[in-house]
């Protein structure tokens, strides 16, 4: 398929500096077409689809690992509580990534919207057990996983 | 553009001669030329001009001006009227501020918020201590610059608040300064996110947990210093811009501001000018201690700041209400937040 929307947008962004900008008298709407060329080239069109249902599956399964891992043990589970409520409800229905880019954002806003929630009572954990290496090793793979995003 | 255009400069010039007429009087015969739109300025439109006019001694006179003016959607929230009273405090003070003339802080002269100060020769470039100089100050220059940008931030902390005013203009921090800036920040935060925001979460958990304690001294803190703010003229600072963000706090918000891991590419001059030259010279001066964990908090608050400040633009952008294009969040501010939070389990 050409253009590819990354073909399509660098066209758009040539046109842009090549063509409108050198014409535009004010010295402010230069400046804002420059950011429209600068934001554009930010985002790799071609893949956002793509890695955004890789990024909601690789969540997916941290989310399972982080779950069982809370019901493992009767006092880590209640002291989770609602958080791990939530993740179970998140995990519950497995992961689809078939159903187009709106359902998998939807999908990844409520998986970010469990860890928002684990956040609080995850530290709070690991405060109290320091040496609880499987909660230690989760936290950094969630924060991995985001650094990678 | 129609004549109520808020953009128009031919309706923007008409509103400035009449705002300038109502505070010299009509005898003064004002006239303003040569306004125009300048690129810059995220918190604040600025509107270069020119303007002359009578004296009541029948002299003449001629003045560089700059009109700044809110946006319809600022990203800062600093009232025009604290900024104006603010920079008139400092001219009594050595502080570099800008010199204030007039204010129309409901906007109902101007349109929107709006302040005239006077427009000063140079150039801001956030580039200006990089190799690639680009005002051309050679290796000595650049050096000499990096150690009077010090030596400003040093004198605005240096400030008697007392003494100056500003006691009386800026609020004193309610609880601590690091409280009271990560509250307001956590505020920005929940009504700028337009979805969850983990990592943004997670760090504010981690600065929760590391509050520092209060500085020895409230000093004046200038809320955005870096040579971005600084302009520059035949290698010496002209001036410091951009003041919507001072308050009064802990000097050490400043100063991790400055040297924040984002920034150090901008802000030293690597083997020359470290962070550690930045601080001995900055300690010298004001005769502060610097303490390492307190920096810490400081620098980490800072990104945390960027971030809220990225996803408000955000906001305003996705709400139509901002015609500067805003993408998703900075990978580089997510990455050094990551940093920051894996340190204890590494």
């Amino acid at each position: 398929m050409h253009p590819t929307p990354a073909e399509l947008l660098a066209g758009v962004c040539r046109i842009l500096s090549e063509v409108i900008e050198p014409d535009l008298s004010s010295e402010y709407a230069r400046a804002r077409s420059r950011e429209v060329r600068a934001t554009l080239i930010q985002i790799d069109w071609d893949n956002a689809g793509i890695d955004l249902g890789v990024r909601v599956a690789r969540l997916h399964n941290l989310l399972v690992d982080c779950g069982e891992w809370i019901d493992a043990e009767p006092t880590r589970r209640a002291h989770f509580g609602t958080a791990g409520s939530r993740l179970r409800s998140v995990t519950s229905n497995g992961v689809d990534i078939t159903g187009g880019f709106d359902a998998a954002n939807r999908q990844r806003a409520a998986q970010d919207d469990a860890i928002v929630a684990l956040i609080n009572p995850l530290e709070d954990w690991l405060t109290d057990h320091p040496d609880d290496s499987h909660g230690n090793s989760l936290r950094r793979n969630l924060l991995e996983h985001y650094r990678q995003a | 553009m129609t004549s109520a255009d808020p953009e128009s400069v031919a309706l923007v010039t008409k509103l400035l001669r009449e705002f300038m007429t109502r505070r010299l009087g009509e005898s003064a015969e004002v006239s303003v030329t040569g306004l125009k739109r300048s690129g810059q300025g995220s918190s604040c439109e600025n509107w270069p001009f020119d303007a002359t006019w009578r004296r009541q001694d029948g002299t003449t006179t001629h003045k560089e001006l700059l009109l700044r003016r809110d946006p319809p959607h600022s990203v800062a929230d600093t009232g025009r009227a604290i900024e104006f009273d603010l920079l008139k405090n400092l001219e009594h003070t050595s502080v570099p501020a800008p010199v204030v003339h007039w204010l129309d802080d409901g906007g109902t002269e101007l349109l929107r918020p709006s302040m005239v100060v006077d427009r000063y020769a140079g150039t801001a470039d956030r580039a200006v201590l990089r190799d690639k100089d680009p005002l051309k100050l050679a290796d000595d220059g650049r050096l000499a610059l990096a150690r009077e940008i010090c030596d400003t931030l040093a004198d605005v902390h240096q400030v008697n608040i007392a003494e100056s005013g500003l006691c009386d203009v800026l609020p004193a921090p309610r609880v601590s300064p690091a409280e009271d800036e990560l509250l307001h920040w956590e505020q920005q935060l929940n009504s700028a996110e337009l979805e969850p925001q983990p990592v943004l979460r997670w760090a504010l958990r981690w600065l929760c947990d590391h509050i520092p304690p209060p500085p020895d001294r409230l000093t004046l803190v200038h809320g955005d210093f870096r040579p971005a703010n600084v302009l520059v003229n035949h290698g010496h600072v002209e001036v410091l811009l951009d003041w919507e963000l001072a308050h009064l706090g802990d000097p050490l918000d400043d100063v991790g501001w400055y040297s924040a891991p984002l920034y150090r590419s901008e802000h030293f001059i690597p083997g020359v000018w470290e962070q550690r030259d930045f601080l001995c010279r900055y300690v010298e001066h004001t005769g502060f201690e610097v303490d390492p964990e307190a920096l810490r908090f400081w620098q980490t608050l800072t990104i945390f700041r960027l971030a809220v400040i990225a996803l408000q633009g955000v906001r305003i952008f996705c709400e139509g209400e901002s015609d500067r294009p805003a993408g998703p969040l900075p990978k580089v501010l997510t990455e050094q937040l990551v940093a920051v939070l894996t340190e204890k389990t590494q």
